[in-house]
Order: structure tokens, then C-alpha cells, then sequence
């Protein structure tokens, strides 16, 4: 059978077609292989002061009106703001800067505190003390603006002022939440 | 007297607790998407646990940023086109949960930036350009059963970013398509071709 210019032409873009379509893939002589690692984002931990165990509360002590600014933690920590000492520390494990938004919930009974403030050291790896309590805005977040670094941790400083003992033990929520 | 005094200031005692604890992890940092008016997108958020048993929930939240305007909140607070599924969650250590998170982007939403003052807004370190978030946050499970609500929870917020596209072109999917099959359309057409000039030669 005599194939004829045309039908040539039309049979070469073909096999040129057909090849292209299966020889791109192994087309790539030089290949590099390349490493992806993604971290998940994990959540604020939060230590003692020695940043090493979970800190699993703390504990305002005093009378009507009074500014407690000597929590207990769980493990029996005592906050001294004068000694540098925080109630907790907030350690960041992750590889990336986070920054912090606390929520202090309502107290219940609500009045048992009136007020609270915090306050976050204003260096990474330091528990250092700096200086004034900001306040916390009870039931609602409050933007700190504070940034700890990666793999690094600050102290987290708080006081409450008590208010009405007619019931005299409250109960609060306080989250704390970090973005990247 | 005296001791009216000391009796007096035991009865104000008051003992406050606050129960803390962390962490679990997610597998990304922002929710950053696209979609045209009256779409709705749904994403897939993953958890894994790294304590011995956490329970916790999600929840949608604006942060208010002073000299916000009426007009700016109403395009960065876009908490109602949120939900997710499912909002409660018990977790245990290496254990994974999927959560779904479903966007509605309302029918007479003008196309633009929504959620976010910047479309990097979910670049990691642009804090201050976030407004609508996710956020979840978990405690430890005895504490929430038996703490009588003295429990911290420790969590992470996920700027959601949403870009509202103005009308969608009829042509995009089959564009799409054909880019997609190029090489594929173009063996075809040569074939057709093909056959054709050898149906008329035969005549």
C-alpha cells in the first residue's frame, strides 16, 4: 500500500504527539530531591517556674478588697514579683514566634473578684517581673502583644482583687491562646 | 474586738482556683480561600493529641482593633459565615480528629477582602492584620469533669482570610479542561484530521 505525502505527515505529528504526551515525565534527566518538614502548631504550655512540669492551677488567697498578688500554683509555687518569681511560665515549643491572647472568664460567684491584671515578661527565656499588672478584661480576650520567640518561654505574672465573701470560693476559666 | 477582727477577715477568705494545662496541636496555622458569592467552602482542620486526655471545643471570634470603622468590621468580622463540625471534641495523646470547617459566603457579598485587613494575613507574624479567627482550646479531661469549671484551657487561633470573587466566568471549567488535556485534545484532532483526508482520497 503507497502512503501518500499528506497521510506521512499526519502519521509523523502523531507518533510526535503520542511521544511527547508519554515521554514528558521521563523527560527529566537531573532531578533533585527535595525535603519538606511542616510543623504542626501546637498550643502554649504551661510550667512552673522552672518551666519544666504542667502547672495544673493556681490559688488567690485574702480578704475583701484585697490585691492578691501572691497566687500559689499547683505545685506549690508562690508568685513573687520581687524575687522574679511567676505564677506559671508560658513556653512556646513551637519553631515560629507565637503571640499570646489570654481570656480570663467571669468569675462564679460572679463579684468574688473584681478585677485582674496580668502581666508577661518582656524577654524571651526570662521570668523577670515587669514592673505593672495590665489589666485583664474579665469575660472578653485581651490582646497582649506579646510575641514569645521559638522554643522559647516568659513568666506569666497575675494578681486578682477580691471582692464580695459571702461565698467565699470562686471558680474562673482563663485560656490561654497563642497564633502564629 | 480583736477578735471580732480576725474572725471577720476568715469569713471574707475567699479561695479562687485556676486550673491550667496544655497542649495539642493542628495542622495548620490559617484558613486562607476564595470562593464567589453564595459558595460554600468547606476545609478540613486536623488535630492531634499530645497529652493523655484532653477535652475541649471550638469556637469563632472577631478581634476589635481600635480605628476599625462601622464599614471595615462589617467585612472583617465575618464570624457568622462560620461553622464548625464537631464543636466539642475529647482527645487523647497521638490520636488525630478531623473537624470540618464550613464558610458560607452570603449571596450579596461584594467581591473583596473579608475576614483580614491583607490577603498575607495568614503568612505567619502579620498578627496585626487578623480580625476573624477559629480558635480551639482544651483542658485536661478529670479537671473539666471534676473541677467544677476551675479549668484553663490552652488552645491555638487560626486567622480565617476569605477573598469574595467577583462574577464567575461560564468558560473557566472548560478552559480549565482543555489546559489540562492539551496534549490529549491535540492527538485527537490530528486523528480526526487523518481520517477525514483518508475518507476523501478513498472517494
Amino acid at each position: 500500500m503507497k502512503i501518500g505525502k499528506i497521510e506521512a505527515v499526519l502519521l509523523a505529528a502523531i507518533i510526535v504527539c503520542g511521544t511527547m504526551a508519554f515521554a514528558f515525565p521521563a523527560m527529566a534527566g537531573n532531578t533533585a530531591l527535595q525535603h519538606a518538614i511542616v510543623y504542626a502548631t501546637g498550643a502554649v504550655l504551661i510550667k512552673d517556674q522552672n518551666h519544666s512540669d504542667d502547672v495544673i492551677g493556681w490559688t488567690f488567697t485574702g480578704v475583701t478588697g484585697e490585691n492578691v498578688m501572691d497566687p500559689v500554683n499547683s505545685k506549690g509555687e508562690t508568685q513573687n514579683t520581687t524575687a522574679d518569681e511567676p505564677v506559671a511560665t508560658l513556653v512556646n515549643t513551637n519553631p515560629v514566634a507565637v503571640r499570646i491572647t489570654l481570656n480570663a472568664g467571669t468569675w462564679n460567684p460572679k463579684g468574688i473578684v473584681t478585677s485582674q491584671g496580668y502581666n508577661i515578661s518582656a524577654t524571651d527565656n526570662s521570668s523577670s517581673y515587669g514592673g505593672s499588672f495590665a489589666t485583664l478584661n474579665l469575660g472578653s480576650e485581651t490582646v497582649t502583644g506579646v510575641t514569645i520567640g521559638a522554643n522559647s518561654y516568659r513568666g506569666l505574672y497575675l494578681n486578682a482583687t477580691l471582692g464580695s465573701a459571702i461565698i467565699r470560693v470562686g471558680v474562673s476559666t482563663f485560656v490561654v491562646t497563642c497564633e502564629v | 474586738m480583736s477578735g471580732n477582727k480576725i474572725i471577720i477577715a476568715i469569713a471574707l477568705l475567699a479561695l479562687i482556683a485556676v486550673s491550667a494545662v496544655s497542649a495539642t496541636s493542628v495542622n495548620r496555622n490559617s484558613l486562607t480561600v476564595e470562593g464567589y458569592p453564595g459558595d460554600t467552602i468547606r476545609v478540613e482542620i486536623m488535630l492531634t493529641g499530645t497529652l493523655p486526655d484532653q477535652t475541649g471545643h471550638w469556637e469563632v471570634t472577631c478581634k476589635q482593633v481600635e480605628g476599625d470603622s462601622e464599614e471595615d468590621i462589617e467585612k472583617l468580622n465575618i464570624t457568622s459565615w462560620i461553622t464548625i463540625t464537631p464543636v466539642e471534641y475529647r482527645i487523647k495523646e497521638g490520636e488525630t480528629k478531623t473537624f470540618t470547617v464550613e464558610i458560607k459566603i452570603p449571596k450579596d457579598a461584594q467581591p473583596g477582602l473579608y475576614g483580614a485587613t491583607s490577603i498575607d494575613a495568614g503568612q505567619p507574624g502579620h498578627f496585626d492584620e487578623r480580625r476573624t479567627y477559629i480558635l480551639f482550646g482544651d483542658a485536661n479531661t478529670t479537671a473539666v469533669i471534676e473541677g467544677e469549671g476551675s479549668v484553663a484551657y490552652s488552645g491555638v487561633r487560626l486567622p480565617v482570610i476569605v477573598s469574595v470573587l467577583g462574577k464567575p466566568n461560564p468558560l473557566i471549567p472548560i478552559i480549565k479542561a482543555v489546559q489540562a488535556n492539551i496534549v490529549s485534545i491535540a492527538l485527537l484532532a490530528v486523528v480526526i484530521v487523518l481520517l477525514v483526508v483518508l475518507l476523501r482520497r478513498k472517494k
